[in-house]
């Protein structure tokens, strides 16, 4: 075991996301270095002592505790970011929290269950990520603290489920509450990164100063970022992990607004596990000059009506479109929650995509191509080794992801009981693969979407060709719909051309969505991105190739009212006001 | 300089009639030649059509470099450090006596919010250029929709008082820009180092130190002709401690100190020896008795009286004008708010024995430094000396630009978003010798009928606790109190014997209790209190908002009766498990120099 306790500050800049939108828009930035520090053992061994002194008195309370596990998270941290040319800010940190699951009851029934006169309400549970030290006796005493305090809120709260079962209706999962799974044991090194902050600084400035040269962007932030975790988990099953991973990222946005006051986005993200693995600065230039020739053209581009018909979802947004129709409803505690819609809960065996369409969530895979998946890990938050969960086969849906939650018919994990720190764990995707056994070229999509048109008596389809992000509502009290928020689309007019357009949103409902998905084509893309739901943001992959759908509905994206700047940029050499009725 | 500020600065020359400075505020600077460029362009040219231009318009930059330890039992918990600024766009339309200010929307409470955005680091001209032009054309934009909605909602109202919405003041301009840079070396190093003092002992349930240093550089210019450049700089260190007693009660206490250099601060030796002394006082405690309920004199000593003073009576010397609604029922209900000390301005509120002043521009009082020292505020009206009580008697209350009818200038007080004391002096005409005070407290013992008197030496401090709910701090059951729990309090007989209490509370102290003063000491001591702008709106035991040092000077203050009593409210329950130090080591902390309180 090589655990390493650095004193050198290194920060965990959390990664952030809107968290109502499950994957999230633009990923923030990333590149990272960390610096090394001493080596300290033991981390694993105080968890373990600790937690089974606890257990061993905590298991003979009138109320006793029949499951303890600790997890311990540290985050190092370094961002540095840029705007139009300069350095914005830079931030590092690094932190250490705890999260203490503890069950009283039985695995049948315990503290955790819903509270069905409560509900949980989007974000979920919260629980107490506390600061911890990881020195032996700071170590002890903050476990040894906070068990007592999750010991006496667990007690509390089961007497609330207790009463909860008593007085309403009987639940119609009866599976139970916690799955008995396998001891685990692993470790890894801790990842020890170098931070080469003053190159950042020169890279933000390049990656951001193009911007500068069009007098229409108003935003424009390049950010490089990387994040070191380290965790540590032990639990009463006897497992006892640690696994350390790195994450680097580039991320640039930039934005316009159209003369109609319209808010116009282009983002570009990079992601890798290593600094190695990030585009070269050849490569995220042409990216930033991309972004400003597509900003520029988009100020132009006509706005798309309301409308129905085929389309072409490339690699990436189809990628987006699996995550928030398909992986959010495949989550398993979704299909027991007495508020949640349920939609795929009884098609286990049925057909729900065309035969031709397999999906895959594989944590194990940790890059393809070139390209590192973010959704890659070892072992899950609960213990549980990752493995490849096949979910549809041959169209056919076959299994959920699973946390330690169990669902009736699906009694044990899959290795997808996932969360950020300070949150309580739930089932969650990791990277979502969409395979297609008779793939289409491009010409041949492009070819079937104009016949799909033609046939509908459309005088175009569209392709959705780059998207920010999307969300979905998977509960019963609002529609059961979801939104995928393109940033480039083009129209695809019935003599082959296309001419790029702006102002709709992908929406849908996912039963009805699904059902039209016609062909998918052989050209894989990756979205890295970052999820956020009830148990917080945790990194994701979507791996799909572009998808042909019979038919899409698209809505206008809602739109700012605010005018135009009334001066023109500082230093420009043009009329002084851009727009009409300004003096 | 890039051709484009040439231009800039050569069109602001010739176009712009800015008063002449004396002498250029931070004379070469990259960041304010950009904000005066951008601000003398936007006052000449920013303009809606059927709109007028904007008659105010002020930049304030916050650059913040910042670093940020904690530490617990010798372990690093959290290290954090950053580099940043944020642009603050004050933008007025209308006029002095009416503007777009000092008016909420309930449909859109965030209107009267400030422009704030982040602001280049770099001094690149071009980049500050272009942030601070969309910012101030975002923040044109919003005061007209402000204006508008209060135009509106006016028509329908007749206002009683009618006070204009801005106060005119003499343009002002300070250059305290130095080469000061952040030394962050010992921040984590320290933590580590004090809160290993607090090892080794089972009484404590948690520990805590949090070591931090900054250097807030405030960049300033207004369309007034205002200009300033403003350094802060801090240090300071926090060290935390929690013990829960055999009843489950939680019971914490702290060391705070702070500085502007780290020569402010005692030495690492120092400080682990007060972090021990701290440890033992919370095992003393953890077996010391409650007070059930007393009414009779207290003494304030010390740290108590500073806190008292900056906990009680401090909000209510602070004014705050309550913005104009657009609902009459919400208008009303916002009223209850409103500072009764506006109401008391001629009227007696301290005995006449006792009289205040507040001090910004004193930099340190008898070689300590003083936190609440500044130069100019942040509306860039220089501070001053203020008379606030005078032989008991309320003279005026600390006002920013905001005026109000009782106030029309401000005194120089802003600090951010209110008006905020600096450093608070308690001055008496009229103090006793240690001995002659301890008479005067049995002498009303005697009056009172009690067995004894209770003496207060420490109050909890917003400065430095945990969390909320954590054992102390504002969980004193459903009670009003404003006051921190007393974390060092006495029961004190005439025969001198002294009992130390394990947690007390002030339940219905308010600043009108301050006439019952009866006497203080001669001596007078300063320390650091917190002071929480939010609790100065005038909400009795208001929880939240940032909490600042100020400094307070105050003899010790006797009051005629007061009730102290156990928090009420349910205390949890012991730990179900030992602490892991249990077995091997017994409840120590009483070691060390100091450890006794002693009167």
């Amino acid at each position: 075991m090589n655990e390493t306790n650095k004193d050198d500050p290194h920060a965990p800049a959390r990664t952030c996301t809107h968290p109502g939108q499950p994957i999230a828009r633009a990923i923030a930035a990333v590149l990272l270095v960390v610096a090394g520090g001493q080596a300290w053992a033991g981390v694993l061994d105080v968890m373990r002592e600790e937690l089974q002194r606890s257990h061993a008195v905590l298991a003979e309370q009138p109320a006793p505790v029949y499951y303890l596990s600790y997890e311990i998270t540290e985050g190092k941290s370094m961002a540095v970011s840029g705007s139009f040319g300069a350095l914005s800010r830079w931030n590092e940190g690094e932190s250490r929290g705890l999260d203490i699951d503890l069950r009283v009851g039985s695995p049948e029934l315990d503290n955790t269950r819903e509270l069905r006169s409560q509900g949980r309400g989007f974000f979920g549970p919260r629980s107490s990520s506390a600061p911890v030290p990881l020195d032996d006796e700071g170590l002890r005493t903050a476990l040894w603290y906070r068990t007592d305090r999750k010991y006496k809120d667990a007690i509390e709260r089961f007497t609330q489920v207790q009463t909860d079962v008593q007085v309403n209706v009987e639940v119609e999962d009866k599976a139970g509450d916690f799955s008995k799974e396998s001891k685990e044991t692993a470790s890894e090194d801790t990842i020890e990164i170098e931070v080469d902050r003053v190159a950042w600084e020169e890279k933000v400035r390049r990656y951001s100063a193009p911007f500068a040269d069009s007098p229409h962007i108003h935003t424009a932030n390049a950010t490089i970022w990387a994040d070191a975790e380290t965790r540590w988990y032990v639990n009463t099953e006897g497992s006892a992990i640690k696994t350390s991973t790195a994450y680097y990222r580039i991320s640039i946005y930039a934005a316009t607004r159209a003369e109609d006051g319209m808010v116009l986005p282009r983002s570009e993200q990079f992601f890798a596990f290593s600094p190695e693995g990030l585009p070269d600065d050849e490569t995220v230039m042409a990216a930033v000059h991309r972004m400003v020739s597509d900003l520029e053209a988009l100020r132009e581009a006509p706005l798309v009506e309301p409308y129905t018909g085929p389309a072409i979802l490339s690699g990436k947004a189809s990628g987006v479109f699996f995550h928030e129709i398909l992986g959010h409803r495949l989550e398993g505690h979704r299909q027991k929650g007495a508020d949640e819609g349920q939609t795929f809960r009884g098609a286990v065996g049925e057909s729900v995509l065309p035969t031709t369409f397999s999906v895959i969530f594989d944590p194990t895979i940790r890059r393809i191509g070139d390209t590192d998946l973010v959704g890659a890990y070892r072992y899950d938050n609960e213990g549980v080794k990752a493995r490849r969960v096949p979910v549809i086969v041959d169209g056919v849906l076959t299994n959920f992801l699973m946390g330690r939650a169990p669902i009736e018919g699906f009694p044990k994990s899959n290795g997808h009981g996932r969360k950020s720190s300070g949150y309580a764990t739930v089932a969650r995707q990791s990277n979502l693969f969409v395979e297609v056994s008779d793939p289409r070229s491009r010409e041949e999509l492009k070819a079937e979407l104009l016949a799909l048109a033609e046939r509908d008596g459309k005088s175009f389809g569209l392709l959705f060709d780059r998207i920010q992000g999307g969300f979905t509502i998977t509960g019963r009290s609002l529609p059961n719909a979801f939104t995928v928020t393109p940033t480039v689309v083009y129209r695809v007019n019935l003599d082959g051309s296309e001419e790029l357009v702006r102002g709709v949103d992908l929406i849908g409902t996912p039963l009805t969505a699904f059902s039209r998905i016609v062909a998918g084509g052989d050209d894989l893309q990756v979205f890295n991105g970052t999820c956020g739901a009830e148990s917080g943001p945790v990194p994701v992959a979507a791996v799909s190739p572009s998808i042909l759908v019979g038919q899409i509905e698209v809505q206008k994206k809602d739109k700012a009212q605010t005018r135009l700047p009334i001066l023109a940029p500082p230093g420009d050499g043009g009329p002084k006001s851009v727009v009409g009725d300004a003096r | 300089m890039t051709r484009s500020m040439k231009c800039a600065l050569l069109v602001v020359g010739l176009t712009i009639g800015l008063p002449p400075l004396a002498d250029e505020v931070a004379k070469g600077s990259v960041l304010m030649q950009a904000m005066r460029d951008e601000l003398a362009r936007s006052m000449e040219q920013l303009q809606l059509a059927d709109a007028e231009k904007p008659y105010f318009l002020a930049y304030r930059v916050h650059e913040t470099t910042s670093s940020n330890a904690s530490a617990s039992l010798g372990g690093l918990l959290n290290v954090s450090s950053g580099f940043g600024r944020q642009l603050v766009v004050e933008l007025r339309v209308g006029d002095y006596d009416f503007d777009n200010t000092n008016f909420m929307s309930m449909t859109r409470p965030t209107g009267m919010a400030p422009v704030v955005v982040s602001l280049s680091v770099d001094d690149n001209y071009d980049t500050l250029r272009r942030q601070i032009w969309l910012a101030t054309d975002t923040a044109y934009k919003r005061a007209w929709d402000q204006l508008g909605a209060k135009r509106a909602a006016l028509q329908n109202q007749t206002q009683v008082e009618k006070v204009p919405d801005f106060s005119r003041e003499e343009p002002y301009q300070y250059d305290g820009l130095t080469q000061a840079g952040l030394d962050t070396e010992p921040i984590s190093a320290l933590a580590v180092e004090v809160s290993a003092a607090m090892r080794g002992m089972a009484h404590l349930s948690r520990s805590e130190v949090r070591v931090g240093a900054s250097l807030d550089r405030t960049w300033f210019v207004n369309s007034e002709g205002s200009e300033f450049v403003r350094e802060t700089p801090f240090v300071g260190l926090q060290a935390l401690a929690g013990s829960q007693a055999d009843d489950g009660t939680e019971i914490q206490d702290a060391v705070a100190v702070r500085g502007r250099r780290w020569e402010d601060l005692p030495d690492a030796a120092t400080l682990v020896d007060r972090v021990r002394a701290m440890a033992g006082r919370l095992a003393e405690r953890r077996e010391a008795p409650y007070l059930d309920r007393y009414s009779g004199p207290v003494l304030f000593e010390g740290q108590a009286a500073a806190e008292l003073v900056s906990q009680v009576l401090a909000p209510r010397l602070i004014s705050f004008r309550l913005p104009t609604l657009d609902t009459p029922q919400a208008e009303q209900l916002l009223a209850q708010y409103r500072n009764p000390f506006l109401d008391k301005i001629g009227s007696r509120v301290l005995p006449r024995f006792l009289s205040v002043t507040t001090d910004a521009t004193l930099k340190e009082y008898e070689g300590v430094p003083l936190h609440g020292h500044q130069v100019v505020d942040d509306d860039a009206v220089p501070t001053r000396p203020i008379l606030l009580i005078e032989r008991g008697a309320l003279k005026t209350l600390l006002s920013t630009r905001v005026p109000l009818a009782e106030l029309p200038q401000s005194s120089g007080s802003r600090w951010r978003d209110t008006p905020m004391p600096s450093n608070l002096f308690v001055n008496a005409t009229r103090g006793l010798e240690a001995e002659e005070l301890n008479e005067e407290l049995f002498a009303l013992v005697a009056d009172f009928g009690v067995d004894h008197a209770v003496v207060v030496r420490r109050i909890g401090t917003r400065l430095a606790r945990f969390d909320f709910g954590a054992g102390g701090a504002f969980s004193v059951g459903g009670e009003s109190s404003r006051v921190e729990p007393l974390i060092e309090a006495y029961k004190v007989f005439p025969d001198g014997r002294k009992e130390l209490l394990r947690l007390a509370s002030l339940p219905t102290i308010a600043e009108s209790d301050f006439k019952d003063i009866v006497a203080v000491s001669a001596a007078t001591s300063l320390h650091d209190a917190g002071f929480s702008p939010a609790s100065a709106a005038g909400m009795p035991g208001m929880i939240g908002g940032p909490s600042w040092p100020i400094s307070v000077s105050t003899p010790a203050l006797l009051f005629e009766e007061l009730t102290v009593k156990r928090p009420t409210g349910s205390i949890p329950k012991p730990p179900v498990t030992p602490h892991p130090l249990a077995k091997t080591l017994q409840p120590t902390g009483t070691g060390g120099s100091g450890v006794r309180p002693d009167l």
